[in-house]
């Protein structure tokens, strides 16, 4: 019997990693904890908390590490010694990057979108490697005998979808939900109008809407019809898109679907930017609602895209016999 | 030429909290109760408004018995002008609001 998220084959081969996972990271924390109480051995477990925290943060924020530290030996009772432990860990473990001048944060933003790019990519990996792992203990290990071309393209095209879809899906939130968190700080508000160069068409709250709508007409449009269960009428392009030979891969379909996923992707950071810019400047999150509206519109088929890959996929990844 | 960027309320807060004694020298837990901020969003407040030089710092000089020294914060004469210049329009819109309701008052 199918239960959804409770089958037992979901809980046993998705779950007990998970939370084995987690179990050895929350060990491995509480050694360190432990191993700092050896040379730590007056503090209690706040201030051991919020000094193993410390003790990570970069040579730059030492000193605010220290301060909060001397703040926190000033409290006395126990609650507002945790109060101030845990939020000062928070701070510790996820400090605000060093200051930045006016001149230098054009130049950091580059960086800093790398950086975003990096995180989604990593982060959205590491949701979709147990996935993998079960696809290759339970499926592709049975029948390394039998495996073709055709198979191995299916499975890049799958985890590549998956992935590409988590990452967009992180890549929208990330941003805004890092500004929510910040509370729009001022310091955190890069100037982007400055200059004649930032004065583009993508700064526009309006153009980027509509340049992103047309980025993301062809994914949109795809993934509509597949979902729908209508096959595109493909006309002279037939013969190229669609291989007579079953077991071969059909190449230039799967790099067509890619390049208009990716345009979506580039969709999606074009139109939440005037949103994280404004939310930066103190700005509310429905400041601009036609641009709102569209990421919402993308991150639900993002999320359509990996819940659908997921369901469908999923028999196949735990070796179901024609899960096809 | 740079657009001047509003401080989210969080910070303006600190930064009224900060210049009501614009000469004292102020903690952070002092800063938390008095703007019922936690610890976890006043640090990077103050880290931010430090890096840009809107605030300086400095430790406790008078060491209590047992207790580490305090870090100190402080406006710097770039936060006084900052925070002159969010209250102006508060106070100029104070000012309108008085002229407005000025007429109706005396008419009653």
């Amino acid at each position: 019997m199918n239960n959804g998220l409770l089958d037992p084959a979901i809980v046993s081969f998705v779950f007990t990693p998970l939370v084995g996972t987690v179990a050895l990271l929350l060990f491995l924390w509480w050694k360190r904890i432990k191993n700092n109480r050896a040379t730590l051995p007056t503090l209690d477990t706040p201030g051991l908390l919020l000094a193993s925290a410390v003790r990570r943060m970069p040579a730059e924020r030492s000193d605010w590490g220290a301060a909060m530290l001397a703040e926190l030996a000033h409290l006395q009772h126990p609650s507002t010694r945790w109060q101030f432990a845990l939020g000062g860990t928070r701070v510790a473990l996820f400090p605000p990057r060093q200051g930045e001048s006016v001149q230098t944060i054009m130049n950091n933003k580059t960086k800093s979108l790398i950086t975003t790019f990096r995180s989604s990519a990593l982060i959205s990996f590491l949701i979709v490697l147990p996935f993998m792992l079960l696809a290759f203990m339970f499926d592709i290990v049975k029948r390394l005998n039998t495996f073709s071309l055709r198979n191995a393209l299916d499975f890049i095209v799958v985890f590549g979808f998956l992935w590409l879809g988590l990452a967009a899906i992180i890549l929208i939130l990330m941003p805004i939900v890092r500004n929510i968190r910040a509370g729009g700080n001022v310091a955190a508000n890069p100037v982007l109008t400055q200059g004649n160069a930032m004065k583009t068409i993508l700064t526009n709250p309006t153009s980027a809407a509509i340049i992103s709508f047309i980025l993301a007409l062809p994914f949109v449009t795809i993934l509509s019809l597949l979902m729908l269960g209508i096959e595109p009428p493909l006309g002279p392009l037939e013969p190229l898109l669609k291989n007579p030979d079953p077991d071969q891969p059909e190449v230039l379909g799967s790099l067509i679907v890619l390049g208009a996923f990716l345009l979506a992707v580039l969709a999606c950071i074009i139109v939440r930017a005037p949103i994280v810019r404004t939310m930066r400047a103190g700005g509310s999150l429905l400041s601009h609602p036609m641009n709102l509206m569209l990421a919402v519109v993308l991150l639900s088929f993002f999320t359509m895209l990996v819940v659908g890959l997921i369901v469908d996929q999923f028999p196949c990844w735990i070796g179901v016999p024609n899960c096809d | 030429m740079n657009r001047s960027r509003t401080p989210s309320m969080q910070t303006t807060a600190v930064l009224l909290a900060l210049a009501e004694d614009a000469t004292a020298w102020r903690y952070g837990y002092e800063l938390c109760q008095q703007t019922g901020l936690k610890a976890g969003s006043m640090y990077p407040i103050l880290m931010r408004l430090t890096d840009r030089g809107l605030l300086e710092t400095s430790w406790e000089s008078d060491l209590p018995v047992g207790r580490p020294p305090r870090h100190l914060y402080r406006l710097t004469d770039a936060g006084l002008e900052l925070v002159s210049e969010l209250t102006a329009p508060q106070a100029q819109a104070a000012k309108a609001k008085r002229a407005r309701l000025r007429p109706q008052t005396e008419g009653a």
